[in-house]
Order: C-alpha cells, then structure tokens, then sequence
C-alpha cells in the first residue's frame, strides 16, 4: 500500500466509493420496486372493494323482485329451477358450455317443454358452471346459466325457451363464448323483459351456480355431464356407464316419459 | 443505512447463500412439477376431472393442463421438471458440500436451464395471452425457475464460468456486486406480479 503512488490510492479508492453508491442506488430501486408490486394490488384490491358499493344498493332490488315471483321457478332446497308439477320427476344436470348437453337439448328440449305444458312431467333444471375454464377467462357457464336462473326467477315462464335459443346458438368449447349482449338478446327473444335482462351484468346468481354444480357432483351422485334422472333413477351422468336410456335419439325419452306417466 | 446493505449483499455473493437458495427454489420447483404431473395423469385418465386446484374460471390447473401448450413436446411439460430438478439439487448439495465443478459443466448447465427459463416464460406468456386461466402450480414453476435461473447465473458470473471477454466478464461480476442481477429479478417477477393483478385482479379477489 505504501508503494503506491498517492494517485493510484485514491483512484482505488473512488471507484470502492463509486461501487458503494451505485450500490445504494441500486437498493433503492430495489425497495421501490418490490413496493410498486406490493402495494398497487393492495390499493387496486382497496379499490375495487370500494367500487362494488353501489351494487349491494342495487342487489337486493333485484333480489327482492326476484323473491316475488321466486316461487315460480328456483328452488333453493332442489338446487333447481322447477318448472311444470307433472307426476314424473326429471332432473337434468348441465352446463351451457357442455357439448353433450347441447346434444341432448337440441333432442329433448322441445320434447320436455311439450311434457311441462302439458302437465305430464316436473322438470329440474340443475345449471352447471364448472366448464367456465372452457370459456378464455369469460366465464360464458356462469354469465349464462345466470341468466337463465334471473329469468326463471321472475319470468319463469320465459325461462325454457331462453334455454333453447340458447342450445341452438352453443358455443365450442375454449371460445369466449356467447357475449353478454348476444345473451341479453336471446333473453329479449324469448320475451324476457328489460328489467330481468339489465339485471345479468349482477351475476347475482354465481354463488347459486356454483353451488348446485357441488350438488349435482357430491350429492346428486353426477360424474360428468349431461346428467338426466328420471324419478330418481339415474339414467346418464355416470362415467362408467351409458345412458340407461337412448336419450340422444329423437322421440325415445319422450316416448319413456310418457309411458311412466300411464 | 448503508451497513446492512453491504452485509446483505455481502451475504449475497457467499457460497452458502447462493447454493442454499438454489436448493431451496430446485427443490419447490421440483415438488411443483411433480403435482402437474400427476395432475397430467388425472387428466389423461379422466378428462371432465375437477383438479383440487380449479378453484375457478380464472385460477384452474385443469384448463391450463388440457391445453395444447401444456405438452408441447407431446408429454406433459412438467416430465422436464422432474428430470432437470434432481440435476440442479445435486449440483446446490455437492457446491454446498465444498465441490468445485469444471467450468465447462457449469457452462452446460447454465445453457441447459436458460432453455428451461425461457420455455417457463414463453408458457406463463401463452397462460396469461393465450389460455386466459391462472394455474397455481404453474406459477411456482415460474418463480422458482426464474430464482433458480438468477442464482445459477450469478454463480456463473462469479466464477467466470462462461467463457466471456475478459472485459465483460468483470463489468458482469460489478453488476453482481451492487445488486444489479437482483434488481433484474425484482423487476421482473414485480412485472408478473402487475401482469396477473391487471388482468385478474377483480376475479381473484373478488
């Protein structure tokens, strides 16, 4: 250190400075950052739970239009929108995103309406949402069968048939699926007034969704979908096993139904 | 204020440090790889399953696992996992152990897991763009891959391990000194962190 001559020192010395503040610099940035990443999810999660307080406001002005005419169709005890009180109880088990359900609807569908009108059967219907990861984020099972829950709630008499435009009209399965405002029209072909349609966008019913898909899974004894009992009896939804019934032949479950009605 | 930064960063350069983090991260990713897997098997074997990690329509490892991307190679991506995690584990164990390896296997190494980084990238990019759901799994594998990444790297450089210019060679080795590698880590996981809030935040909080 001594041989050193006093010029070359303190060139060493500098640049250990210069190192040492960089350092600090560096730690800073370091700190701002991983404070950035902390605290912009903490203030958007602030945020965002402060922005949804107008909708409670709303919610149960729609809740309580709702419960007026609950009764019509949504049972919560069934986990089921009910419709028709024939003797001969079905249960379908669905998921709008569901290629098979759309199957089995483009068959049956205007078969069980036919049987509902008529007063031969009680037809459950247990909407489903566990396909929403087939949907790119849009969740297209919930925002649907949301819809069609909001409607047999308040209209239920409008609520098959918005289910029917709605099979005709299924989308594949990893699109987005239907667009709230393509959901919104069907609902509005279907008859469905504008006051049941501008309360989709609420998705008062997720909750309600997601839990009869739990039901239908470890309660009601469904492995996959489309899920159909019959009195009881399961007759598809098994992954074992196929359906008990040719169901995805035009007229044969219809032509069943009516056999056990006498 | 600037005495425990430099004990940190101090820290930062010792063998322990850097080889124990590397074990640590090698064993998470190792343990994360070893549920997609399995979870590639429960799919195979039932396709409609409801993997315990579908928590919704935003966070799912079943929408996730069934896509495309998620067996580039034909089987599933997470097999690499389990085959290129034992490696790093071995070479943090040995390093922790006092073993000195040839510069050229480190080298080889290092070329080896920047593949692997940069595919745990391109596949967190294709989830966020692509599939447009959040796999929890996933998302380990892509930090502790990048914590791997950044501590292999940085031992690399340390030792001159990569056959680099003298010159950039020592500017690399400052770099490490006054915390520039970590300042590019922090960065970005910081901008995986903002990517997922952005996108997903009202579905994953709300």
């Amino acid at each position: 250190m001594a041989t050193n001559p006093p010029s070359e020192r303190r060139k060493k010395i500098e640049a250990i400075e210069r190192e040492q503040k960089t350092r600090r610099v560096v730690m800073y940035t370091i700190i701002a950052v991983v404070a950035v990443a902390v605290l912009v999810p903490i203030v958007w999660l602030i945020a965002a739970n402060l922005a949804p307080a107008p909708e409670p406001v709303s919610t149960p002005t729609a809740e309580s239009t709702g419960a007026a005419a609950a009764s019509g169709a949504v049972s919560d005890s069934l986990h089921a929108a009910v419709f028709g009180d024939g003797k001969v109880e079905v249960d379908v088990f669905f998921d709008f995103m569901c290629p098979g359900c759309g199957s089995f609807e483009s068959v049956n569908s205007a078969d069980l309406m036919q049987l509902v009108s008529e007063g031969a059967i009680t037809l459950r219907m247990h909407p489903m949402n566990f396909l929403d990861r087939l949907s790119q984020g849009t969740n297209y099972s919930t925002r649907a069968a949301n819809a069609f829950v909001a409607i047999a709630r308040a209209e239920p008499d409008k609520a098959l048939q918005f289910a029917d435009y709605l099979w005709h009209n299924q989308p594949g399965e990893n699109t987005e699926g239907l667009s709230d405002a393509e959901i919104a029209a069907y609902a509005q072909q279907a008859g469905v007034s504008q006051a049941v349609i501008d309360t989709f966008s609420e998705l008062a019913n997720a909750d309600w969704i997601t839990a009869t898909t739990a039901y239908a899974w470890d309660e009601a004894g469904m492995e996959s979908t489309p899920g159909l009992k019959v009195n009881g009896e399961i007759v598809a939804g098994l992954l074992d096993k196929p359906y008990t019934i040719d169901i995805m032949t035009p007229g044969v479950l219809k032509a069943e139904l009516e056999k056990l009605n006498g | 204020m600037a005495d425990p930064i430099t004990g940190l960063l101090t820290l930062r350069q010792k063998n322990g440090w850097i080889f124990g983090f590397m074990l640590f991260s090698s064993c998470v990713s190792l343990t994360a790889s070893f549920v997609l897997s399995y979870d590639a098997l429960l799919i195979a074997a039932n396709p409609e399953i409801v993997l315990n990690c579908d928590i919704s329509g935003t966070l799912s490892c079943g929408t996730v696992g069934r896509s495309w991307q998620a067996a580039l190679f034909g089987f599933p991506n997470a097999f690499l996992g389990l085959v290129a995690e034992p490696v790093v584990i071995t070479i943090a164990v040995a390093s922790l152990a006092k073993v000195k390896f040839p510069k050229g296997f480190m080298l080889a190494a290092e070329i080896v897991y920047l593949l692997g980084f940069v595919f745990a990238y391109w596949l967190f990019i294709q989830a966020y763009f692509e599939i447009g759901a959040l796999c929890p799994w996933c998302l380990l594998v892509t930090l502790s891959t990048t914590l791997v990444f950044s501590t292999l790297t940085h031992v690399n450089i340390r030792d001159g391990n990569l056959f680099l210019p003298e010159r950039v060679s020592k500017a690399l080795q400052w770099g490490c000194r006054v915390g520039i590698d970590l300042l590019i880590v922090i960065v970005l996981l910081a901008t995986v962190v903002l990517l997922i809030v952005s996108k997903y935040g009202s579905s994953l909080f709300g």
